[in-house]
């Protein structure tokens, strides 16, 4: 019996990319095929909804009409993908896409203008209108850039991740989102994504400029809400070469924690200890450059990355700490991956 | 000589000196649109953009604001295609000169045509999906290709280098663009559709990225101002003739 997985790829609209890409995981050796493309713009980021609904966020400069961003709503059918909804956003080059636990609203970041947008969805999951749109202030007064928006699990507020003070973010959801805490991840680090883990008690965020995953407890109900326990580096020790993190992702059974070097190219894979605290590492290469992102498979024993400098999305085993290759597929300038629960077949 | 007739005399330089650099402006620009339209975007780059000056950006559309001749180079320095063909006349120049005489603005307004013969050049495009979304016209046996009308606007800070006047800032938009045989008002829907894809089309890179070089080709700022995309204002004047921009 074999295992497959369906999952996506958004592409950047460049090197001949068709756009949105359904492909097929083979669980026996790796292979990757695609079953569809669908239209779709500069794809920076995909989200998975309710009913089988999927997003796709549109980081470009214009969006039908607007000199905007976007978001798109697709709905998988037999003979593809169908486009359901669309919206603009708030600002140039949105980045990020979260979503509440009731798939009622969407919460996009943007790196030019630093806006946070709440999005309202309507009942069918599709993007309705836009609800709300507020900016994290900045101390040196300068112009914010957001690179990352995360709901929290307890589903009370809305982080984002700001560049130009290299903040974490954490807002009160309510009609005015106000702010309930600002966190530094210190000068120069770039914060770049973030995930929760270890049952929404931590936060993992992965840094840009110092190649590192900063590991904070996630505590909504005190004054202080984000407290430092951790900070490992994504290269091991006496590295010297240049780095520059792009994604980070935890596997299906929570024990591993895996995170994507561009320039480098490797994938760092942590295990997990028994307080969510990141222990040994592996520092795995891989075939392809300059990945902007990774995902597991949904039983755990294969990551893919989208290695968008090479045009190439490949499969790799998961050996322990250890990746194994296993399949190169040619897609232009990938940069965002979502896996959909597997089935066997 | 009298100072009255000195400065009678002093004054008249001057008044020469600002014809003679809106003269060379004029020239600069009418030179920049023939080599663009020549397909000669690779001496835009190497004669007539600025070689000294800092922090020279470029903005085409709601695109973005683009920064540095690394990034502006892509925009007239991409591979030419075969079939694939721009023509623009300029007009209207109003031309400021600073009192320094070493910084300049103009604006101008640009009629020209672009056309893309597309499938009807013989040309595999398969593997090229963008190119095809922007083909907007059919021939009678189906195949697909594009002829089209642009109205431009033109926006240009100039600095002097070593006695030359040079491009320091450039901001291009266009108010309307039409297949030939449509008016600009039927084809906007589909225009937006495919805007962005025109627009990223315009700056990217086919050469490798060199090692510490961006991986792609992304605009540096936000678009600073379109009055024909809904969300946005009509374009302001850049405010003086400062060096800071």
């Amino acid at each position: 019996m074999e295992r497959e997985d369906y999952f996506y790829a958004g592409t950047n609209s460049i090197h001949g990319s068709r756009g949105l890409y359904q492909l097929k995981l083979h669980g026996s050796d790796g292979r990757i095929t695609v079953e569809n493309t669908a239209q779709a713009y500069n794809t920076g980021r995909i989200l998975l909804g309710e009913r089988g609904k999927l997003y796709a966020l549109n980081e470009g400069m214009t969006f039908f009409g607007k000199a905007a961003g976007g978001v798109t709503s697709f709905q998988p059918e037999n003979d593809g993908l169908k486009i359901t909804g669309k919206l603009a956003t708030g600002g140039q080059r949105p980045c990020s896409l979260d979503k509440n636990r009731d798939g009622t609203e969407l919460y996009a970041g943007h790196f030019f203008g630093g806006g946070i947008e709440v999005l309202s969805l309507d009942q069918n999951g599709n993007p309705k209108a836009r609800k709300h749109l507020f900016y994290p202030v900045t101390r040196s007064g300068e112009t914010p850039a957001v690179h990352d928006v995360l709901n929290s699990p307890d589903d009370g507020y809305l982080l984002a991740l700001e560049l130009k003070d290299h903040a974490i973010h954490v807002y009160r959801k309510s009609e005015a989102y106000e702010e309930a805490g600002v966190f530094k991840t210190g000068a120069g680090t770039f914060p770049r994504q973030m995930i929760f883990g270890a049952g929404g008690k931590l936060l993992y965020v992965l840094t840009q400029r110092s190649s590192q995953i900063l590991v904070y407890s996630w505590s909504p109900e005190k004054e202080k809400k984000l407290c430092l326990k951790q900070a490992v580096s994504t290269v091991p020790d006496g590295y010297r070469g240049a780095n520059a993190p792009s994604a980070l992702k935890i596997s299906p059974t929570g024990k591993l924690l895996a995170a994507v070097n561009r320039i480098s190219d490797h994938i760092s894979l942590f295990r997990i200890m028994e307080d969510g605290r990141l222990g040994e590492m592996g520092f795995c290469p891989i075939k392809g450059k300059n990945a902007r992102d990774l995902e597991f498979s949904s039983d755990g024993r294969f990551l893919l990355a989208a290695e968008t400098g090479s045009d190439t999305l490949s499969s790799y085993f998961l050996r322990d700490l250890k990746l194994e290759h296993a399949f190169t597929r040619q897609i232009p300038s990938p940069a965002a991956l979502a896996v959909r629960k597997g089935r066997e077949v | 000589m009298s100072s009255s007739v000195e400065e009678m005399l002093k004054q008249l330089e001057k008044r020469i000196n600002v014809l003679e650099d809106a003269g060379k402006i004029r020239n600069l620009m009418a030179r920049y649109q023939a080599y663009e339209s020549a397909g000669e975007g690779r001496r835009v780059m190497e004669e007539l953009w600025t070689r000294h000056k800092p922090d020279p950006t470029h903005e085409y559309g709601a695109g973005g604001v683009y920064r540095g001749l690394d990034e502006i180079a892509p925009f007239y320095c991409n591979e030419k295609q075969a079939g694939v063909w721009q023509f623009h006349t300029l007009t209207a120049p109003d031309i400021e000169i600073g009192d320094d005489g070493c910084r300049a603005e103009g604006t101008w307004v640009g009629i020209g045509i672009e056309l893309d013969a597309g499938e009807c050049s013989g040309s595999d495009l398969s593997e090229q999906p963008n190119r095809i979304r922007l083909l907007s016209s059919k021939n009678r046996q189906g195949k697909r290709y594009s002829a089209e009308w642009v109205i431009r606007s033109y926006h240009v800070v100039f600095t002097k280098e070593e006695d030359c006047w040079k491009i320091w800032h450039m901001h291009i938009w266009e108010p309307a663009r039409c297949p030939f045989d449509q008016d600009w008002v039927s084809f906007s829907k589909a225009r937006f559709d495919t805007d962005g894809i025109r627009l990223d089309e315009r700056y990217k890179t086919y050469e490798a990225c060199a090692p510490g070089k961006k991986p792609e080709n992304l605009a540096f700022w936000p678009t600073t101002g379109h009055w024909q995309y809904i969300a946005d204002e009509i374009p302001e004047p850049w405010g003086g003739l400062t060096d800071s921009k």
